[in-house]
């Protein structure tokens, strides 16, 4: 329901956007685009897997079920994707990672979009000296390689879940911080907010009820293809021993033993959580690039640059 | 013991001295071999910088004709499997290649050397491979959308008007103009590399700064990290340069100086 109706304001509410979704040709365009059904199709099966884990996952992700050496028995049996050098099961502990990938994911998104739309809201609706401060901070962090500066985070301040998030987030804001300052700079032209301003709204109100609302449209396309890059990184952390430790099932993290294992040809406990990654990641691809191409093609030049 | 590794001063002072240091090449001593930092980092950074530019030449050898043909081909199956390769690339994470390719090509059909390392080709190429196809995917979409947008400029319909052969019109007059861009986008890209190589390193087994800074960080060894750390910088300076070099060299029209 847009603001109107309430006869206060002509800004636009955020569950308004979504009916207004519905009801536009971007929507029309999505419903075509057979990427955004294959991706939906994937996501749907990563979060439903998240959801139900504790139903799916036959056996518990420290069970040790096998009892004499070899303790890794390849697939088959009992376990369907077999079970690593401890013998745990590789189909359980892959399924309850599901939920510590998304876990991750979304509360790194999060935080970068936490740090980097207020920032790029202030940056285009002020301009001058902060918009010239928080662009060039952008331009440092979107230089830097992130998984570099976050391994030098990790090695200051110690691993584990917390500092896994803030260390990748200390570059990741940037592309949320320039897409908001770029959405900020068109929507403050636009006669509405002058009209807003004339009838003597408060910058802030006019930046959280005027600004933020009618641009969020490539925030959430930002944000939907951030998510498979933020599990990629976290999980390649994870895999170097920085992030998440064992024995929690964080695909990253099981791949550290299967390095080595696949040199004595026990390659089921590395195939299969990459396989899960992918799957993962390869549907919030499919989902964002669709989203992208729907509601805002501009945004191609962004995440290539 | 604390006097000499400095521990009875107080952090900022250490990180003054530490500094002085590094203006004069003295980046302070390991505190778990006593090795100098700086010379772990002059035996490691070539090392490194191979596996970057081999991974990087890849990714250029197998992202550009990819890119090529998709916008060559566009809106057509071509153009859709090439760009579905692309998005699986960047799909994939890299270390689970890498580990997957040492199984294959390693493990199962034994042609090289499985545990990684350094030395000749045999121990360059796979990690090299799996560097590049991680920044294929970009490289060929961003390939795509520059020839795309160089395809539909006046002067290749005026190209194509006076009768030009088709090959003639892509690679003399789309594909020159289209080198700009691409070249620039591939030097910005460039840094990414050092996060890659991070991660290819450890998997590989490679002796190079990345691996160097994964066994300090697990061995809290804080100078050689801080270092190493500050190598990558330097890096990422010389390579973001470097696309500006090649911005104003590619692009005449564009000088440094004549802007602003």
């Amino acid at each position: 329901m847009s603001v109107v109706e309430k006869g206060r304001k002509v800004g636009l509410s955020i569950s308004g956007y979504f009916r207004k979704l519905a009801r536009s040709p971007a929507w029309t365009y999505l419903k075509r685009d057979e990427r955004a059904w294959i991706g939906f199709a994937l996501v749907i099966l990563v979060v439903g897997t998240a959801i139900f884990a504790d139903f799916i996952a036959p056996y518990g992700i420290n069970d040790r079920l096998i009892e004499e050496a070899p303790f890794a028995r390849p697939p088959g049996g009992a376990f369907i994707l077999g079970t690593d050098s401890q013998g745990r099961d590789v189909f359980s502990r892959v399924i309850q990672g599901t939920r510590i990938a998304l876990e991750i994911g979304l509360l790194l998104v999060a935080l970068e979009a936490v740090i980097g739309v207020p920032l790029g809201l202030m940056a285009g609706y002020y301009g001058g000296k902060v918009d010239e401060l928080v662009m060039r901070a952008v331009d440092v962090a979107l230089s830097f390689p992130g998984l570099v500066l976050a391994a030098a985070f990790i090695g200051f301040f110690g691993s584990g879940l917390n500092n896994l998030i803030i260390a990748l987030s200390l570059t990741g804001w940037a592309a949320f911080a320039r897409i908001t300052r770029a959405q900020a700079l068109t929507i403050k032209e636009q006669p509405y907010v002058e009209s807003a301003r004339a009838i003597g709204e408060k910058d802030r109100t006019i930046i959280s009820k005027y600004i933020l609302p009618n641009g969020i449209s490539p925030l959430i396309v930002i944000a939907t293809m951030t998510l498979p890059a933020a599990i990629l990184l976290a999980s390649a952390l994870n895999f170097m021993g920085l992030g998440v430790q064992e024995p929690t099932p964080a695909w990253g993290a099981m791949l550290t033993g299967a390095r080595s294992e696949v040199l004595d040809g026990i390659w089921w406990t590395a195939l299969f959580p990459g396989v899960a990654i992918i799957i993962t990641v390869l549907g919030f691809n499919f989902l964002g690039d669709a989203l992208r191409d729907a509601l805002d093609p501009r945004l191609r030049e962004y995440k290539y640059v | 013991m604390r006097n000499a590794l400095g521990l009875d001063r107080p952090p900022h002072v250490r990180y003054f001295e530490w500094l002085g240091g590094v203006f004069q090449g003295d980046l302070g001593r390991s505190w778990i071999t006593n090795r100098p930092v700086s010379a772990t980092i002059l035996e490691r950074l070539p090392r490194t910088i191979e596996l970057c530019l081999a991974g990087f030449l890849f990714s250029v050898a197998i992202g550009l004709p990819l890119g090529i043909v998709a916008a060559l081909k566009r809106k057509t199956k071509t153009d859709y499997t090439a760009m579905g390769i692309a998005l699986f690339g960047v799909s994939i994470p890299n270390f689970w290649l890498g580990i997957m390719l040492i199984f294959i090509f390693g493990v199962w059909l034994g042609w090289g050397p499985a545990t990684g390392g350094y030395g000749g080709p045999e121990y360059l190429i796979l990690p090299a491979l799996v560097l590049g196809t991680a920044l294929s995917g970009t490289t060929s979409r961003l390939t795509r959308s520059a020839m795309l947008d160089v395809l539909s400029q006046d002067y290749i319909r005026a190209a194509r008007a006076k009768g030009l052969r088709e090959r003639t019109v892509v690679y003399t007059h789309a594909l020159k103009n289209a080198a700009i861009p691409i070249a620039t986008l591939l030097f910005m890209r460039l840094p990414w590399i050092f996060g890659g190589a991070i991660v290819i390193e450890m998997v590989f087994d490679w002796p190079g700064m990345g691996l160097a800074m994964i066994n300090a960080i697990h061995t809290s060894d804080f100078l050689v990290i801080q270092g190493i750390a500050l190598m990558f910088v330097v890096l990422v300076i010389i390579a973001n340069m470097l696309a500006d070099i090649s911005y104003a060299y590619l692009n005449p029209r564009i000088r440094y100086g004549m802007r602003r």
